[in-house]
């Protein structure tokens, strides 16, 4: 008795079933892996790529385990990786955790990294309406209003970039002033168009690094702290005022286990080191 | 003067005085010798009790040792002892050492009748000292005597001249409280005299209890023993911590002494309390509180807006220990964001027990608008009482949630067939997917010196133009200045082409210095004599040295164009030349 011969039509069915079995275990072996690197994100994150680590932690925050979500983002940074949509994600994260003060951290993080980001702005805005201190944080002046704009539009890197972009083209008018003495009417106006800009833009750049050197912006992470009038708490020092989670603040002063903190309005006060963060670390 | 007068008493009288104060002298000292060989002494509030009452027999040891031995009560046969208390009063005056035990037995009689308290022993530096027996009548029946005040014995006796005038003593109202049911620990003073000085009063350390609120301090009057006093209390309200029996320390009273007195130290006994553990079978959601408490709920608006937050306050009242309620749970709040509570504890002692309010309040914030109910939020509680566990509730909170103004409705009209967008609810943007490229940003620019050489090279590129442009600007408008700048070149020019042409270095060299010299002095030197020449160079204040360069130079061109010469020779004249001029160009470029 011999065995049936199989088609070739049948061959080919069957290898394409074959194909199909190994790709459905191979999907199975997948999602069960995805499954266990949701469930502990942090220590696999150490295996993983950033990349890999950011998605682990994107489909925990899809999958409403935020917490989880937070820990992959945090572990993502700790990799090194300074992103603006990592940083986003996890103030995202926080912010369902309740957690208002490293949600605002974190926005403005990625608010620093890239300004023009409008899904950054908004959910700093939120976040911010919902704190409890609600601080005037427009800063009064002109002048103010200008550095302000500046700051909501580039971050610093891309200043100093537009800053020498400014000044090869005033080079470049500079240049061709000398050489076409008919066309130094229009180039010397050129000139001094970009020249204000640049003498604003540098301006602009010197105070920021000013500000972010000497007197960093920081937020409140503690859910209440008691600014105190000295570098110690309420048994050493009169409490004048209370913080809550989320408020944004300057750091002046830095003390072992001890802040100083400023606010809009000559508000000034001494809170423990660990209730505030710095948004751009030093 | 006036003379002194004489005794008006005769002298038998006076020695009859002096033989009678002898006498009691010596019998006070007899007296007190043989006090002195006491030193323990006993007695009894009353000798006439009815049947059911009970007797305090005082038992007071004295000596010079810190550590006053107890006495030994087992011979007693005819009565219980239902409670003791003890005190020890330890002075130092003049250095010397002096103690004090006193231990007070609260005695129950077992029978009717004529009953004897055997004589006490107690052993002293080895030696044992007995009291007297003591008797005790027991009337059938109740009624008749007085009964000490409290439910405990004085616990002490004040020493010396204040004995019996002076004690204390502590109790609690509940021996077997259930954990975390207040009891009430009295101290109370009895005062039958007035004292100086206020008394410092040290209550014990009450370890193993929660919280220790003062209620009350009352004063009243009492009679014991026929003796009145003025009583004062101090009731603390206690809370045990621990299951099982648990010690309270003896609180001491300080009276402050005199200037010769020491102080007088009064001391409680130690007390103890049996704790019970809960019943059995509490709710899951109790987490220890026990009293008698009401709860309620309250929500700071009753309008609210998306996205605005609001306060949620949770009330508890009542009576316990206030201090160490839990937060209830809360129910679930679906489209709500809840934050950590803040949390305000009023206590009021009442006459009788820790009465107080905690309160916990949330900030709550609606994430979508309608028309919402705050679930009522349970709290369970033990109430020894009732002895059951109880659980109370608050009411529900109708609250109507309005879109907030940043999720206002955006009206877009585009057509008149399509309508307006309105927004329902407003929530943060969502994540963002995995970048393509998760680079790091990068180090400050500030910092980096490939940024400011970015900013050097231009401004060189510009300061080299207005070199270069200014340079062919003066070329184009002063021609002897033109003339001096290329004159070198010129002049090397003239040596290198004729020097192709043929062999005759000669007439090149000629034409070369003459021309350089021409261009360096503005003036022609063509058809100058070399002595002409030699003046004009002299007029230039030319180095004398390179003047005679120059005349020794011209010579043999000269006599090289007029005499057949070797190749080589011409060559040298050429290579010669071209040094002069760089040298000559030296000095010039020198000077100017």
């Amino acid at each position: 008795m011999s065995l049936p011969r199989i088609s070739s039509n049948t061959y080919s069915f069957l290898r394409s079933t074959r194909h199909a079995f190994r790709a459905l275990v191979m999907s199975i072996v997948f999602i069960l892996s995805m499954s266990t690197i949701v469930a502990a994100p942090v220590t696999l994150a150490q295996d993983l790529s950033p990349t890999d680590a950011m998605l682990v932690a994107n489909q925990a925050y899809e999958a409403g385990d935020y917490a989880e979500a937070a820990a992959g983002y945090e572990a993502v940074i700790a990799f090194g990786v300074h992103n603006k949509d990592i940083y986003y994600n996890l103030g995202n994260a926080y912010f369902k955790l309740g957690d208002l003060g490293r949600a605002i951290l974190n926005y403005r993080r990625a608010h620093y990294l890239d300004p023009r980001d409008s899904d950054v702005s908004t959910n700093l805005a939120i976040a911010q309406a919902q704190t409890i201190d609600q601080l005037d944080a427009t800063p009064a002046g002109a002048w103010a209003n200008l550095v302000q704009i500046a700051e909501e539009w580039l971050t610093l890197r891309e200043a100093t970039i537009l800053a020498l972009i400014l000044w090869l083209i005033i080079c470049g008018l500079a240049i061709l002033w000398i050489l076409l003495p008919s066309l130094r009417r229009w180039t010397g106006i050129g000139m001094a168009i970009m020249g204000l800009f640049l003498a604003i833009g540098l301006i602009s750049i010197a105070n920021r690094y000013y500000t972010e050197r000497f007197y960093p912006p920081a937020v409140i992470v503690a859910q209440q702290v008691d600014v105190t009038g000295g570098p110690g708490d309420a048994d050493q020092y009169l409490v004048e005022f209370d913080l809550h989670s989320g408020a944004e603040v300057r750091l002046v002063e830095s003390r072992p286990d001890w802040r100083r903190i400023a606010l809009s309005g000559d508000l000034q006060g001494w809170v423990p080191a660990g209730a505030i963060e710095l948004v751009v670390n030093q | 003067m006036r003379s002194p007068q004489p005794w008006p008493i005769s002298s038998k009288f006076f020695a009859q005085f002096i033989t009678v104060a002898v006498f009691l002298t010596f019998l006070a000292s007899f007296t007190s010798i043989v006090a002195a060989q006491s030193p323990v002494t006993a007695k009894v509030d009353r000798n006439t009790i009815t049947a059911g009452e009970q007797v305090t027999l005082t038992v007071t040891v004295g000596g010079d040792l810190i550590n006053i031995p107890r006495p030994d009560l087992s011979q007693l046969a005819d009565f219980r002892v239902v409670g003791t208390s003890t005190s020890t009063q330890v002075s130092i005056i003049n250095g010397k050492l002096t103690s004090q035990g006193i231990f007070v037995y609260r005695l129950q009689p077992l029978r009717e009748g004529k009953l004897t308290i055997p004589p006490v022993s107690v052993e002293l530096g080895g030696q044992i000292y007995q009291t007297e027996a003591l008797a005790i009548e027991v009337l059938a029946g109740s009624g008749g005597g007085v009964s000490p005040p409290g439910q405990d014995f004085p616990s002490t006796e004040a020493p010396g001249n204040l004995e019996g005038q002076l004690f204390v003593e502590a109790e609690v109202d509940n021996r077997i409280p259930y954990l975390g049911q207040q009891i009430i620990y009295t101290f109370r003073l009895y005062q039958g005299v007035n004292f100086i000085g206020q008394p410092d009063y040290q209550p014990p350390s009450f370890t193993n209890f929660w919280g220790q609120n003062v209620l009350a301090q009352p004063h009243y009057n009492s009679t014991a023993d026929g003796q009145d006093y003025l009583v004062t209390e101090i009731q603390t309200a206690l809370f045990p911590a621990n299951i099982g029996e648990i010690t309270i320390d003896s609180a001491r009273l300080v009276i402050p002494g005199g200037f010769f007195e020491p102080d007088v130290v009064l001391q409680t006994d130690p007390l103890s309390v049996d704790v019970q553990p809960l019943p059995e079978g509490a709710p899951e959601d109790f987490k220890g509180a026990v009293g008698q408490f009401e709860i309620r709920t309250e929500l700071s608006e009753a309008v609210g807006q998306v996205n605005e937050p609001m306060t949620l306050g949770i009330e508890i009242e009542g009576a316990g220990n206030i201090e160490t309620l839990s937060e209830p749970p809360l129910p679930n709040l679906p489209n709500w964001r809840l934050f950590d509570s803040q949390v305000n504890t009023t206590i009021d002692p009442q006459e009788d027990r820790v009465y107080g309010t905690r309160r916990f309040e949330r900030l709550v914030v609606p994430g979508q608008p309608g028309e919402y109910t705050i679930p009522p939020v349970e709290f369970t509680y033990f109430d020894p009482q009732a002895d059951r566990y109880r659980t109370v509730s608050s009411d529900s909170i109708p609250i109507t949630i309005r879109p907030g103004d940043t999720e206002s409705p955006a009206l877009t009209v585009v057509g008149p067939d399509q309508e307006s967008i309105t927004l329902i609810a407003g929530d943060i943007r969502p994540i963002k997917p995995v970048p393509a490229n998760l680079r790091t940003a990068g180090s400050r620019l500030l910092f980096n010196p490939f940024y400011w050489a970015c900013w050097l090279l231009p401004a060189l590129a510009v300061g080299g133009t207005w070199v270069w442009q200014r340079q062919r600007q003066r070329f184009a408008e002063d021609v002897v200045y033109a003339r001096r700048q290329t004159a070198r070149r010129r002049a090397f020019q003239i040596l290198n082409e004729d020097q192709t042409s043929g062999p005759d270095g000669y007439a090149p060299a000629h034409r070369a210095l003459l021309g350089y010299l021409s261009d360096m002095l503005n003036r022609p030197t063509v058809g100058l004599t070399t002595g002409g020449l030699i003046a004009l160079l002299r007029e230039a204040e030319l180095d004398p040295i390179l003047i005679d360069r120059i005349q020794s130079t011209l010579e043999k061109i000269e006599i090289g164009r007029f005499a057949p010469v070797e190749e080589t020779e011409a060559q040298a004249l050429v290579t010669d030349t071209r040094q002069l001029i760089d040298d000559l160009d030296k000095q010039f470029r020198g000077r100017a």
